[in-house]
């Protein structure tokens, strides 16, 4: 049982008799914030995959920092009840993903910094990395995200379908399309 | 031409994962182009992800806890200032109706007298005192 079903059953059990169930409702829908211990915690386990998941979505690993940082926050703000561990990360992953559009939009209205000539980070020292990079690059923002999600984290077509906001039936032929773009971009 | 779907699809997703082919699937793969193109592609992802999870230069969680506490703390005050100018707008507009009011001010032109609609802005300005500090109470203690 995790920590917000019990803060939820706490609330719950700590409500008069006499209280009107449109107030139980509205106790109830009051998105309860995580607190230190629960964020932390969460942060240690997924940091690294949503930042991952940025610098390939957007291309810039110092963009990648800051947006990771405003996912999180968002993440904090919107202080949803979670019914799973997995449910908690696609939603993560879904603000990511959606701050990362946004600023894919801003950039292609030209009120943005254009995207890095060259698209691998600094650190990077393999061929074949550079190579992935490049040719993720050239891919459209939508078969970036669907490649990555299912073959870097695993997710399901249904979990994917929630994170980038489509029908789960679009996303295995989106993703047949993707992979074969890729590939020949790979020259696999 | 490679065809969509391929039942060893998940099997390659799980050597992927598991860094594993065991014998059967390697001789399946040799023999699929979907599955061979999968497992090629499957697998630069998965390595690219390890590599950048592994260098990843990000904050650590006590600091990314108090940024985010400090943002949403920003946040409340922000919006509790708003709320309060809101309410003071609302009593300043009040005071003046009930001033211009009080004071038995008629409107010569049409022979109209103000008088009556004292009690209009009387309750509302009732309303405002009430309801002013607990809207203010309810922004502030968002956070």
């Amino acid at each position: 049982m995790n920590r917000d079903m019990i803060s939820t059953m706490a609330i719950t059990a700590l409500m008069p008799e006499t209280t009107l169930p449109v107030e139980r409702e509205q106790a109830k829908a009051r998105p309860a914030r995580m607190d230190e211990e629960s964020f932390r915690a969460f942060y240690e386990r997924t940091a690294r995959q949503v930042w991952a998941y940025l610098v390939r979505l957007t291309g810039d690993s110092q963009l990648a920092d800051d947006l990771l940082q405003e996912a999180f926050f968002r993440f904090y703000r919107a202080g949803t009840h979670y019914e799973s561990e997995s449910h908690r990360r696609n939603s993560l992953f879904r603000i990511a993903t959606n701050l990362a559009r946004d600023h894919g939009r801003r950039q292609r209205r030209g009120t943005d910094v254009p995207l890095p000539e060259d698209l691998e980070i600094a650190t990077h020292t393999s061929e074949t990395r550079t190579d992935l990079a490049k040719a993720l690059a050239r891919l459209k923002p939508m078969q970036r995200e669907i490649l990555w999600l299912a073959y870097a984290q695993g997710s399901s077509h249904v979990e994917i379908a929630e994170i980038v906001g489509l029908s789960s039936k679009s996303i295995k032929s989106l993703l047949f399309r993707a992979r074969r773009k890729l590939a020949e971009f790979l020259g696999a | 031409m490679l065809k969509r779907d391929c039942n060893y699809e998940a099997e390659v997703l799980r050597a992927v994962a598991t860094a594993h082919i065991d014998d059967d699937l390697r001789a399946h793969i040799a023999s699929c182009d979907e599955c061979a193109e999968l497992l090629s592609v499957a697998t630069a992802v998965a390595d690219d992800r390890r590599t950048l999870m592994r260098e990843a230069p990000i904050p650590s969680s006590g600091l990314m806890w108090w940024r985010t506490k400090m943002r949403a703390t920003e946040e409340a005050r922000r919006a509790a200032v708003r709320t309060a100018t809101l309410v003071q707008a609302g009593l300043i507009a009040v005071a003046i109706i009930i001033a211009v009011v009080g004071v038995g001010v008629t409107v010569p032109a049409v022979h109209i007298d103000l008088k009556p609609l004292l009690t209009i802005p009387v309750f509302a300005f009732a309303a405002w005192v009430i309801l002013a500090p607990v809207a203010v109470y309810f922004t502030v203690t968002e956070d």
